[in-house]
């Protein structure tokens, strides 16, 4: 039974309305950075074809693995897909709960199966819905500029688009480039699920569709004012954890580990006993 | 229902019995005064620098700074202002709802009782004005309250030692009306226009997309330093008299251009909604 119901939660959370208006405007943002990212490297091309530079032609800073939309840190396209990421992961179907429960159709669902069973085919599409709406656009940003920009093995002399000692997983970035790009758009995915958990939390205090999507991404930016305010050093808020080049600081595998459990502690607990009050659901 | 009964019933309904969440402003106007003091504090300190001369104009130029015109060209990480972020955006969240509610919920009722599409439309302008410069002065109260309480000059003067080493202003010296007009001014001008047009587009689109479409519009004035992206002209750092582009008159006729066709795109716009079709949504 759960089974089938996880199936029905992610058929709703993957063909509505509202998650294809959210791929064609991510598709858009897409489209804006690719077209970027390939005028800088057509620019920097002709630039090094002319034969007028004076030393080193520091080709490897134009090389794909620093210019795909997860890590192109300096783009406006990159910037505002990691700034807008929380309202990107929820409006797909993070408002699935709160529009159920509004509507009554919760009540019409939970005579015929358990609560326990609804409660957890939601959270699954919720994440799933959440985390496809942000690693869909990174993967295609990839596919689309390999197309253009040479995949050329980052050199770490460079001061731009290179990932610092101190920093997670850069062993990584330098040996398997390609390893790395897939992590991060795994992490990037794992997140983004977790935020549109947070959305589906918030149905449990808030009735109206607007609140529960918009509040998640209002915390989250109070939650990076919180970090680029207090603690100037080391990157402990999603927004910009989740970019692959770090942007500022030093970057702990520990700090993404803890946030990462408390925004699904936070959702999970918020969903789990709410969930059992007869009155809320 | 004449127009002014209309504008009371607005201002009853939803500043009065939502007033709570314009405390949200103080709040945060307190908490960003207190860290801005708390770090100029702590810096000046560290580098031997005087805290003489420190007075209410250097946290508004704090929190108003925004961000000196971005050049990807520099290769650097765009970094956004987050505190000028979250003002912007939290009080263009607390006018979203009200408006469209007001339609679902007892649309028809309404404007039986006004008899008059335009009056409805103009009701709610007058609304989210009055709503905007209720929250800038409750802003402005908190960071006044707290530059009183630390002992802070409350007058125009304002030291340049501060401004130059903790936000990097150099230079910085305008008459006594445009600094009022830069500081006090700029910003709610700015908030109105803003949260008019979220208020337009919430006719032609769901709210949540035209919040969205306000968080981009605010996020693209921080990359960008063009004067059609209205955001420009509540930072300090776009301003003339800090090297920038942006001068007040300038941003006094956007502002009215964009306010402008606001109300009459709304009227337009409102003069044929189908009420019917929204209410049973």
């Amino acid at each position: 039974m759960i089974r089938r119901n996880i199936k029905t939660e992610i058929k709703k959370a993957l063909c509505n309305r509202m998650a294809l208006i959210t791929l064609l405007l991510v598709t858009g943002l897409l489209l804006y950075h690719s077209y970027t990212a390939v005028w800088y490297y057509q620019r920097a091309l002709k630039y090094y074809q002319a034969g007028d530079y004076l030393g080193n032609p520091t080709l490897s800073a134009n090389s794909l693995f620093n210019s795909w939309l997860g890590a192109d840190s300096g783009s406006f396209g990159s910037s505002c897909f990691y700034f807008l990421l929380p309202m990107i992961a929820v409006l797909p179907y993070g408002w699935s709960l709160a529009g159920e429960m509004k509507t009554g159709y919760t009540q019409n669902v939970l005579a015929r199966v358990s609560r326990k069973s609804y409660l957890l085919s939601k959270y699954v599409g919720v994440f799933v819905s959440g985390a496809l709406a942000v690693m869909i656009p990174l993967l295609c940003s990839v596919v689309l500029l390999a197309a253009f920009i040479p995949a050329l093995r980052i050199e770490i002399q460079y001061s731009f688009g290179v990932v610092w000692q101190t920093n997670m997983w850069y062993g990584i970035f330098y040996s398997h480039p390609w390893l790395y790009i897939g992590l991060y758009i795994c992490l990037n995915g794992l997140f983004a699920g977790l935020i549109a958990e947070l959305s589906m939390a918030c149905a449990f205090f808030a009735r109206s569709r607007v609140a529960v999507l918009i509040v998640p991404f209002l915390l989250l930016t109070v939650w990076d004012y919180i970090d680029t305010t207090y603690f100037p050093v080391g990157e402990y808020s999603p927004i910009r954890f989740l970019t692959a080049i770090p942007a500022s600081g030093v970057r702990y595998g520990w700090a993404v580990a803890l946030c990462g459990a408390i925004l699904f502690g936070v959702a999970a607990a918020v969903v789990a006993i709410k969930g059992k009050i007869y009155e809320t659901l | 229902m004449k127009l002014y009964k209309t504008i009371r019933f607005d201002l009853r309904n939803g500043l009065g019995k939502q007033g709570y969440r314009y405390l949200g402003m103080a709040v945060m106007a307190v908490i960003f005064s207190v860290t801005c003091l708390l770090k100029t504090y702590g810096y000046m300190k560290r580098i031997g620098g005087s805290m003489a001369g420190m007075s209410v104009v250097n946290i508004l130029l704090c929190l108003f700074q925004g961000k000196e015109p971005f050049n990807p060209d520099e290769l650097v990480v765009f970094d956004f202002p987050v505190e000028w972020f979250l003002l912007f955006l939290y009080c263009a969240y607390i006018h979203l709802s009200y408006p469209y509610k007001n339609i679902t919920e007892y649309g028809t009722q309404m404007f039986i009782r006004i008899q008059s599409r335009g009056r409805w439309w103009f009701s709610k302008c007058v609304w989210v004005i009055c709503g905007t410069a209720l929250s800038w002065a409750l802003f402005f109260a908190g960071v006044f309250g707290v530059a009183a309480m630390a002992g802070l000059g409350l007058d125009t003067g304002f030291s340049t030692e501060i401004c130059e080493a903790m936000w990097q202003i150099y230079d910085f010296s305008p008459e006594k009306t445009e600094l009022i007009l830069l500081l006090g001014l700029m910003p709610v001008v700015t908030a109105v226009t803003i949260n008019l047009l979220q208020l337009c587009l919430g006719l032609f689109m769901e709210r949540v997309y035209s919040f969205l479409t306000v968080a981009v519009l605010l996020f693209a004035s921080a990359y960008f330093q063009m004067p059609v992206l209205i955001g420009n002209f509540a930072m300090v750092k776009r301003s003339v008299y800090c090297g920038g582009r942006m001068t007040i008159s300038m941003g006094l006729c956007i502002d009215g251009a964009v306010i402008a066709l606001c109300l009459l795109a709304g009227y337009l716009r409102i003069c044929r909604y189908d009420l019917l079709k929204k209410e049973t949504t």
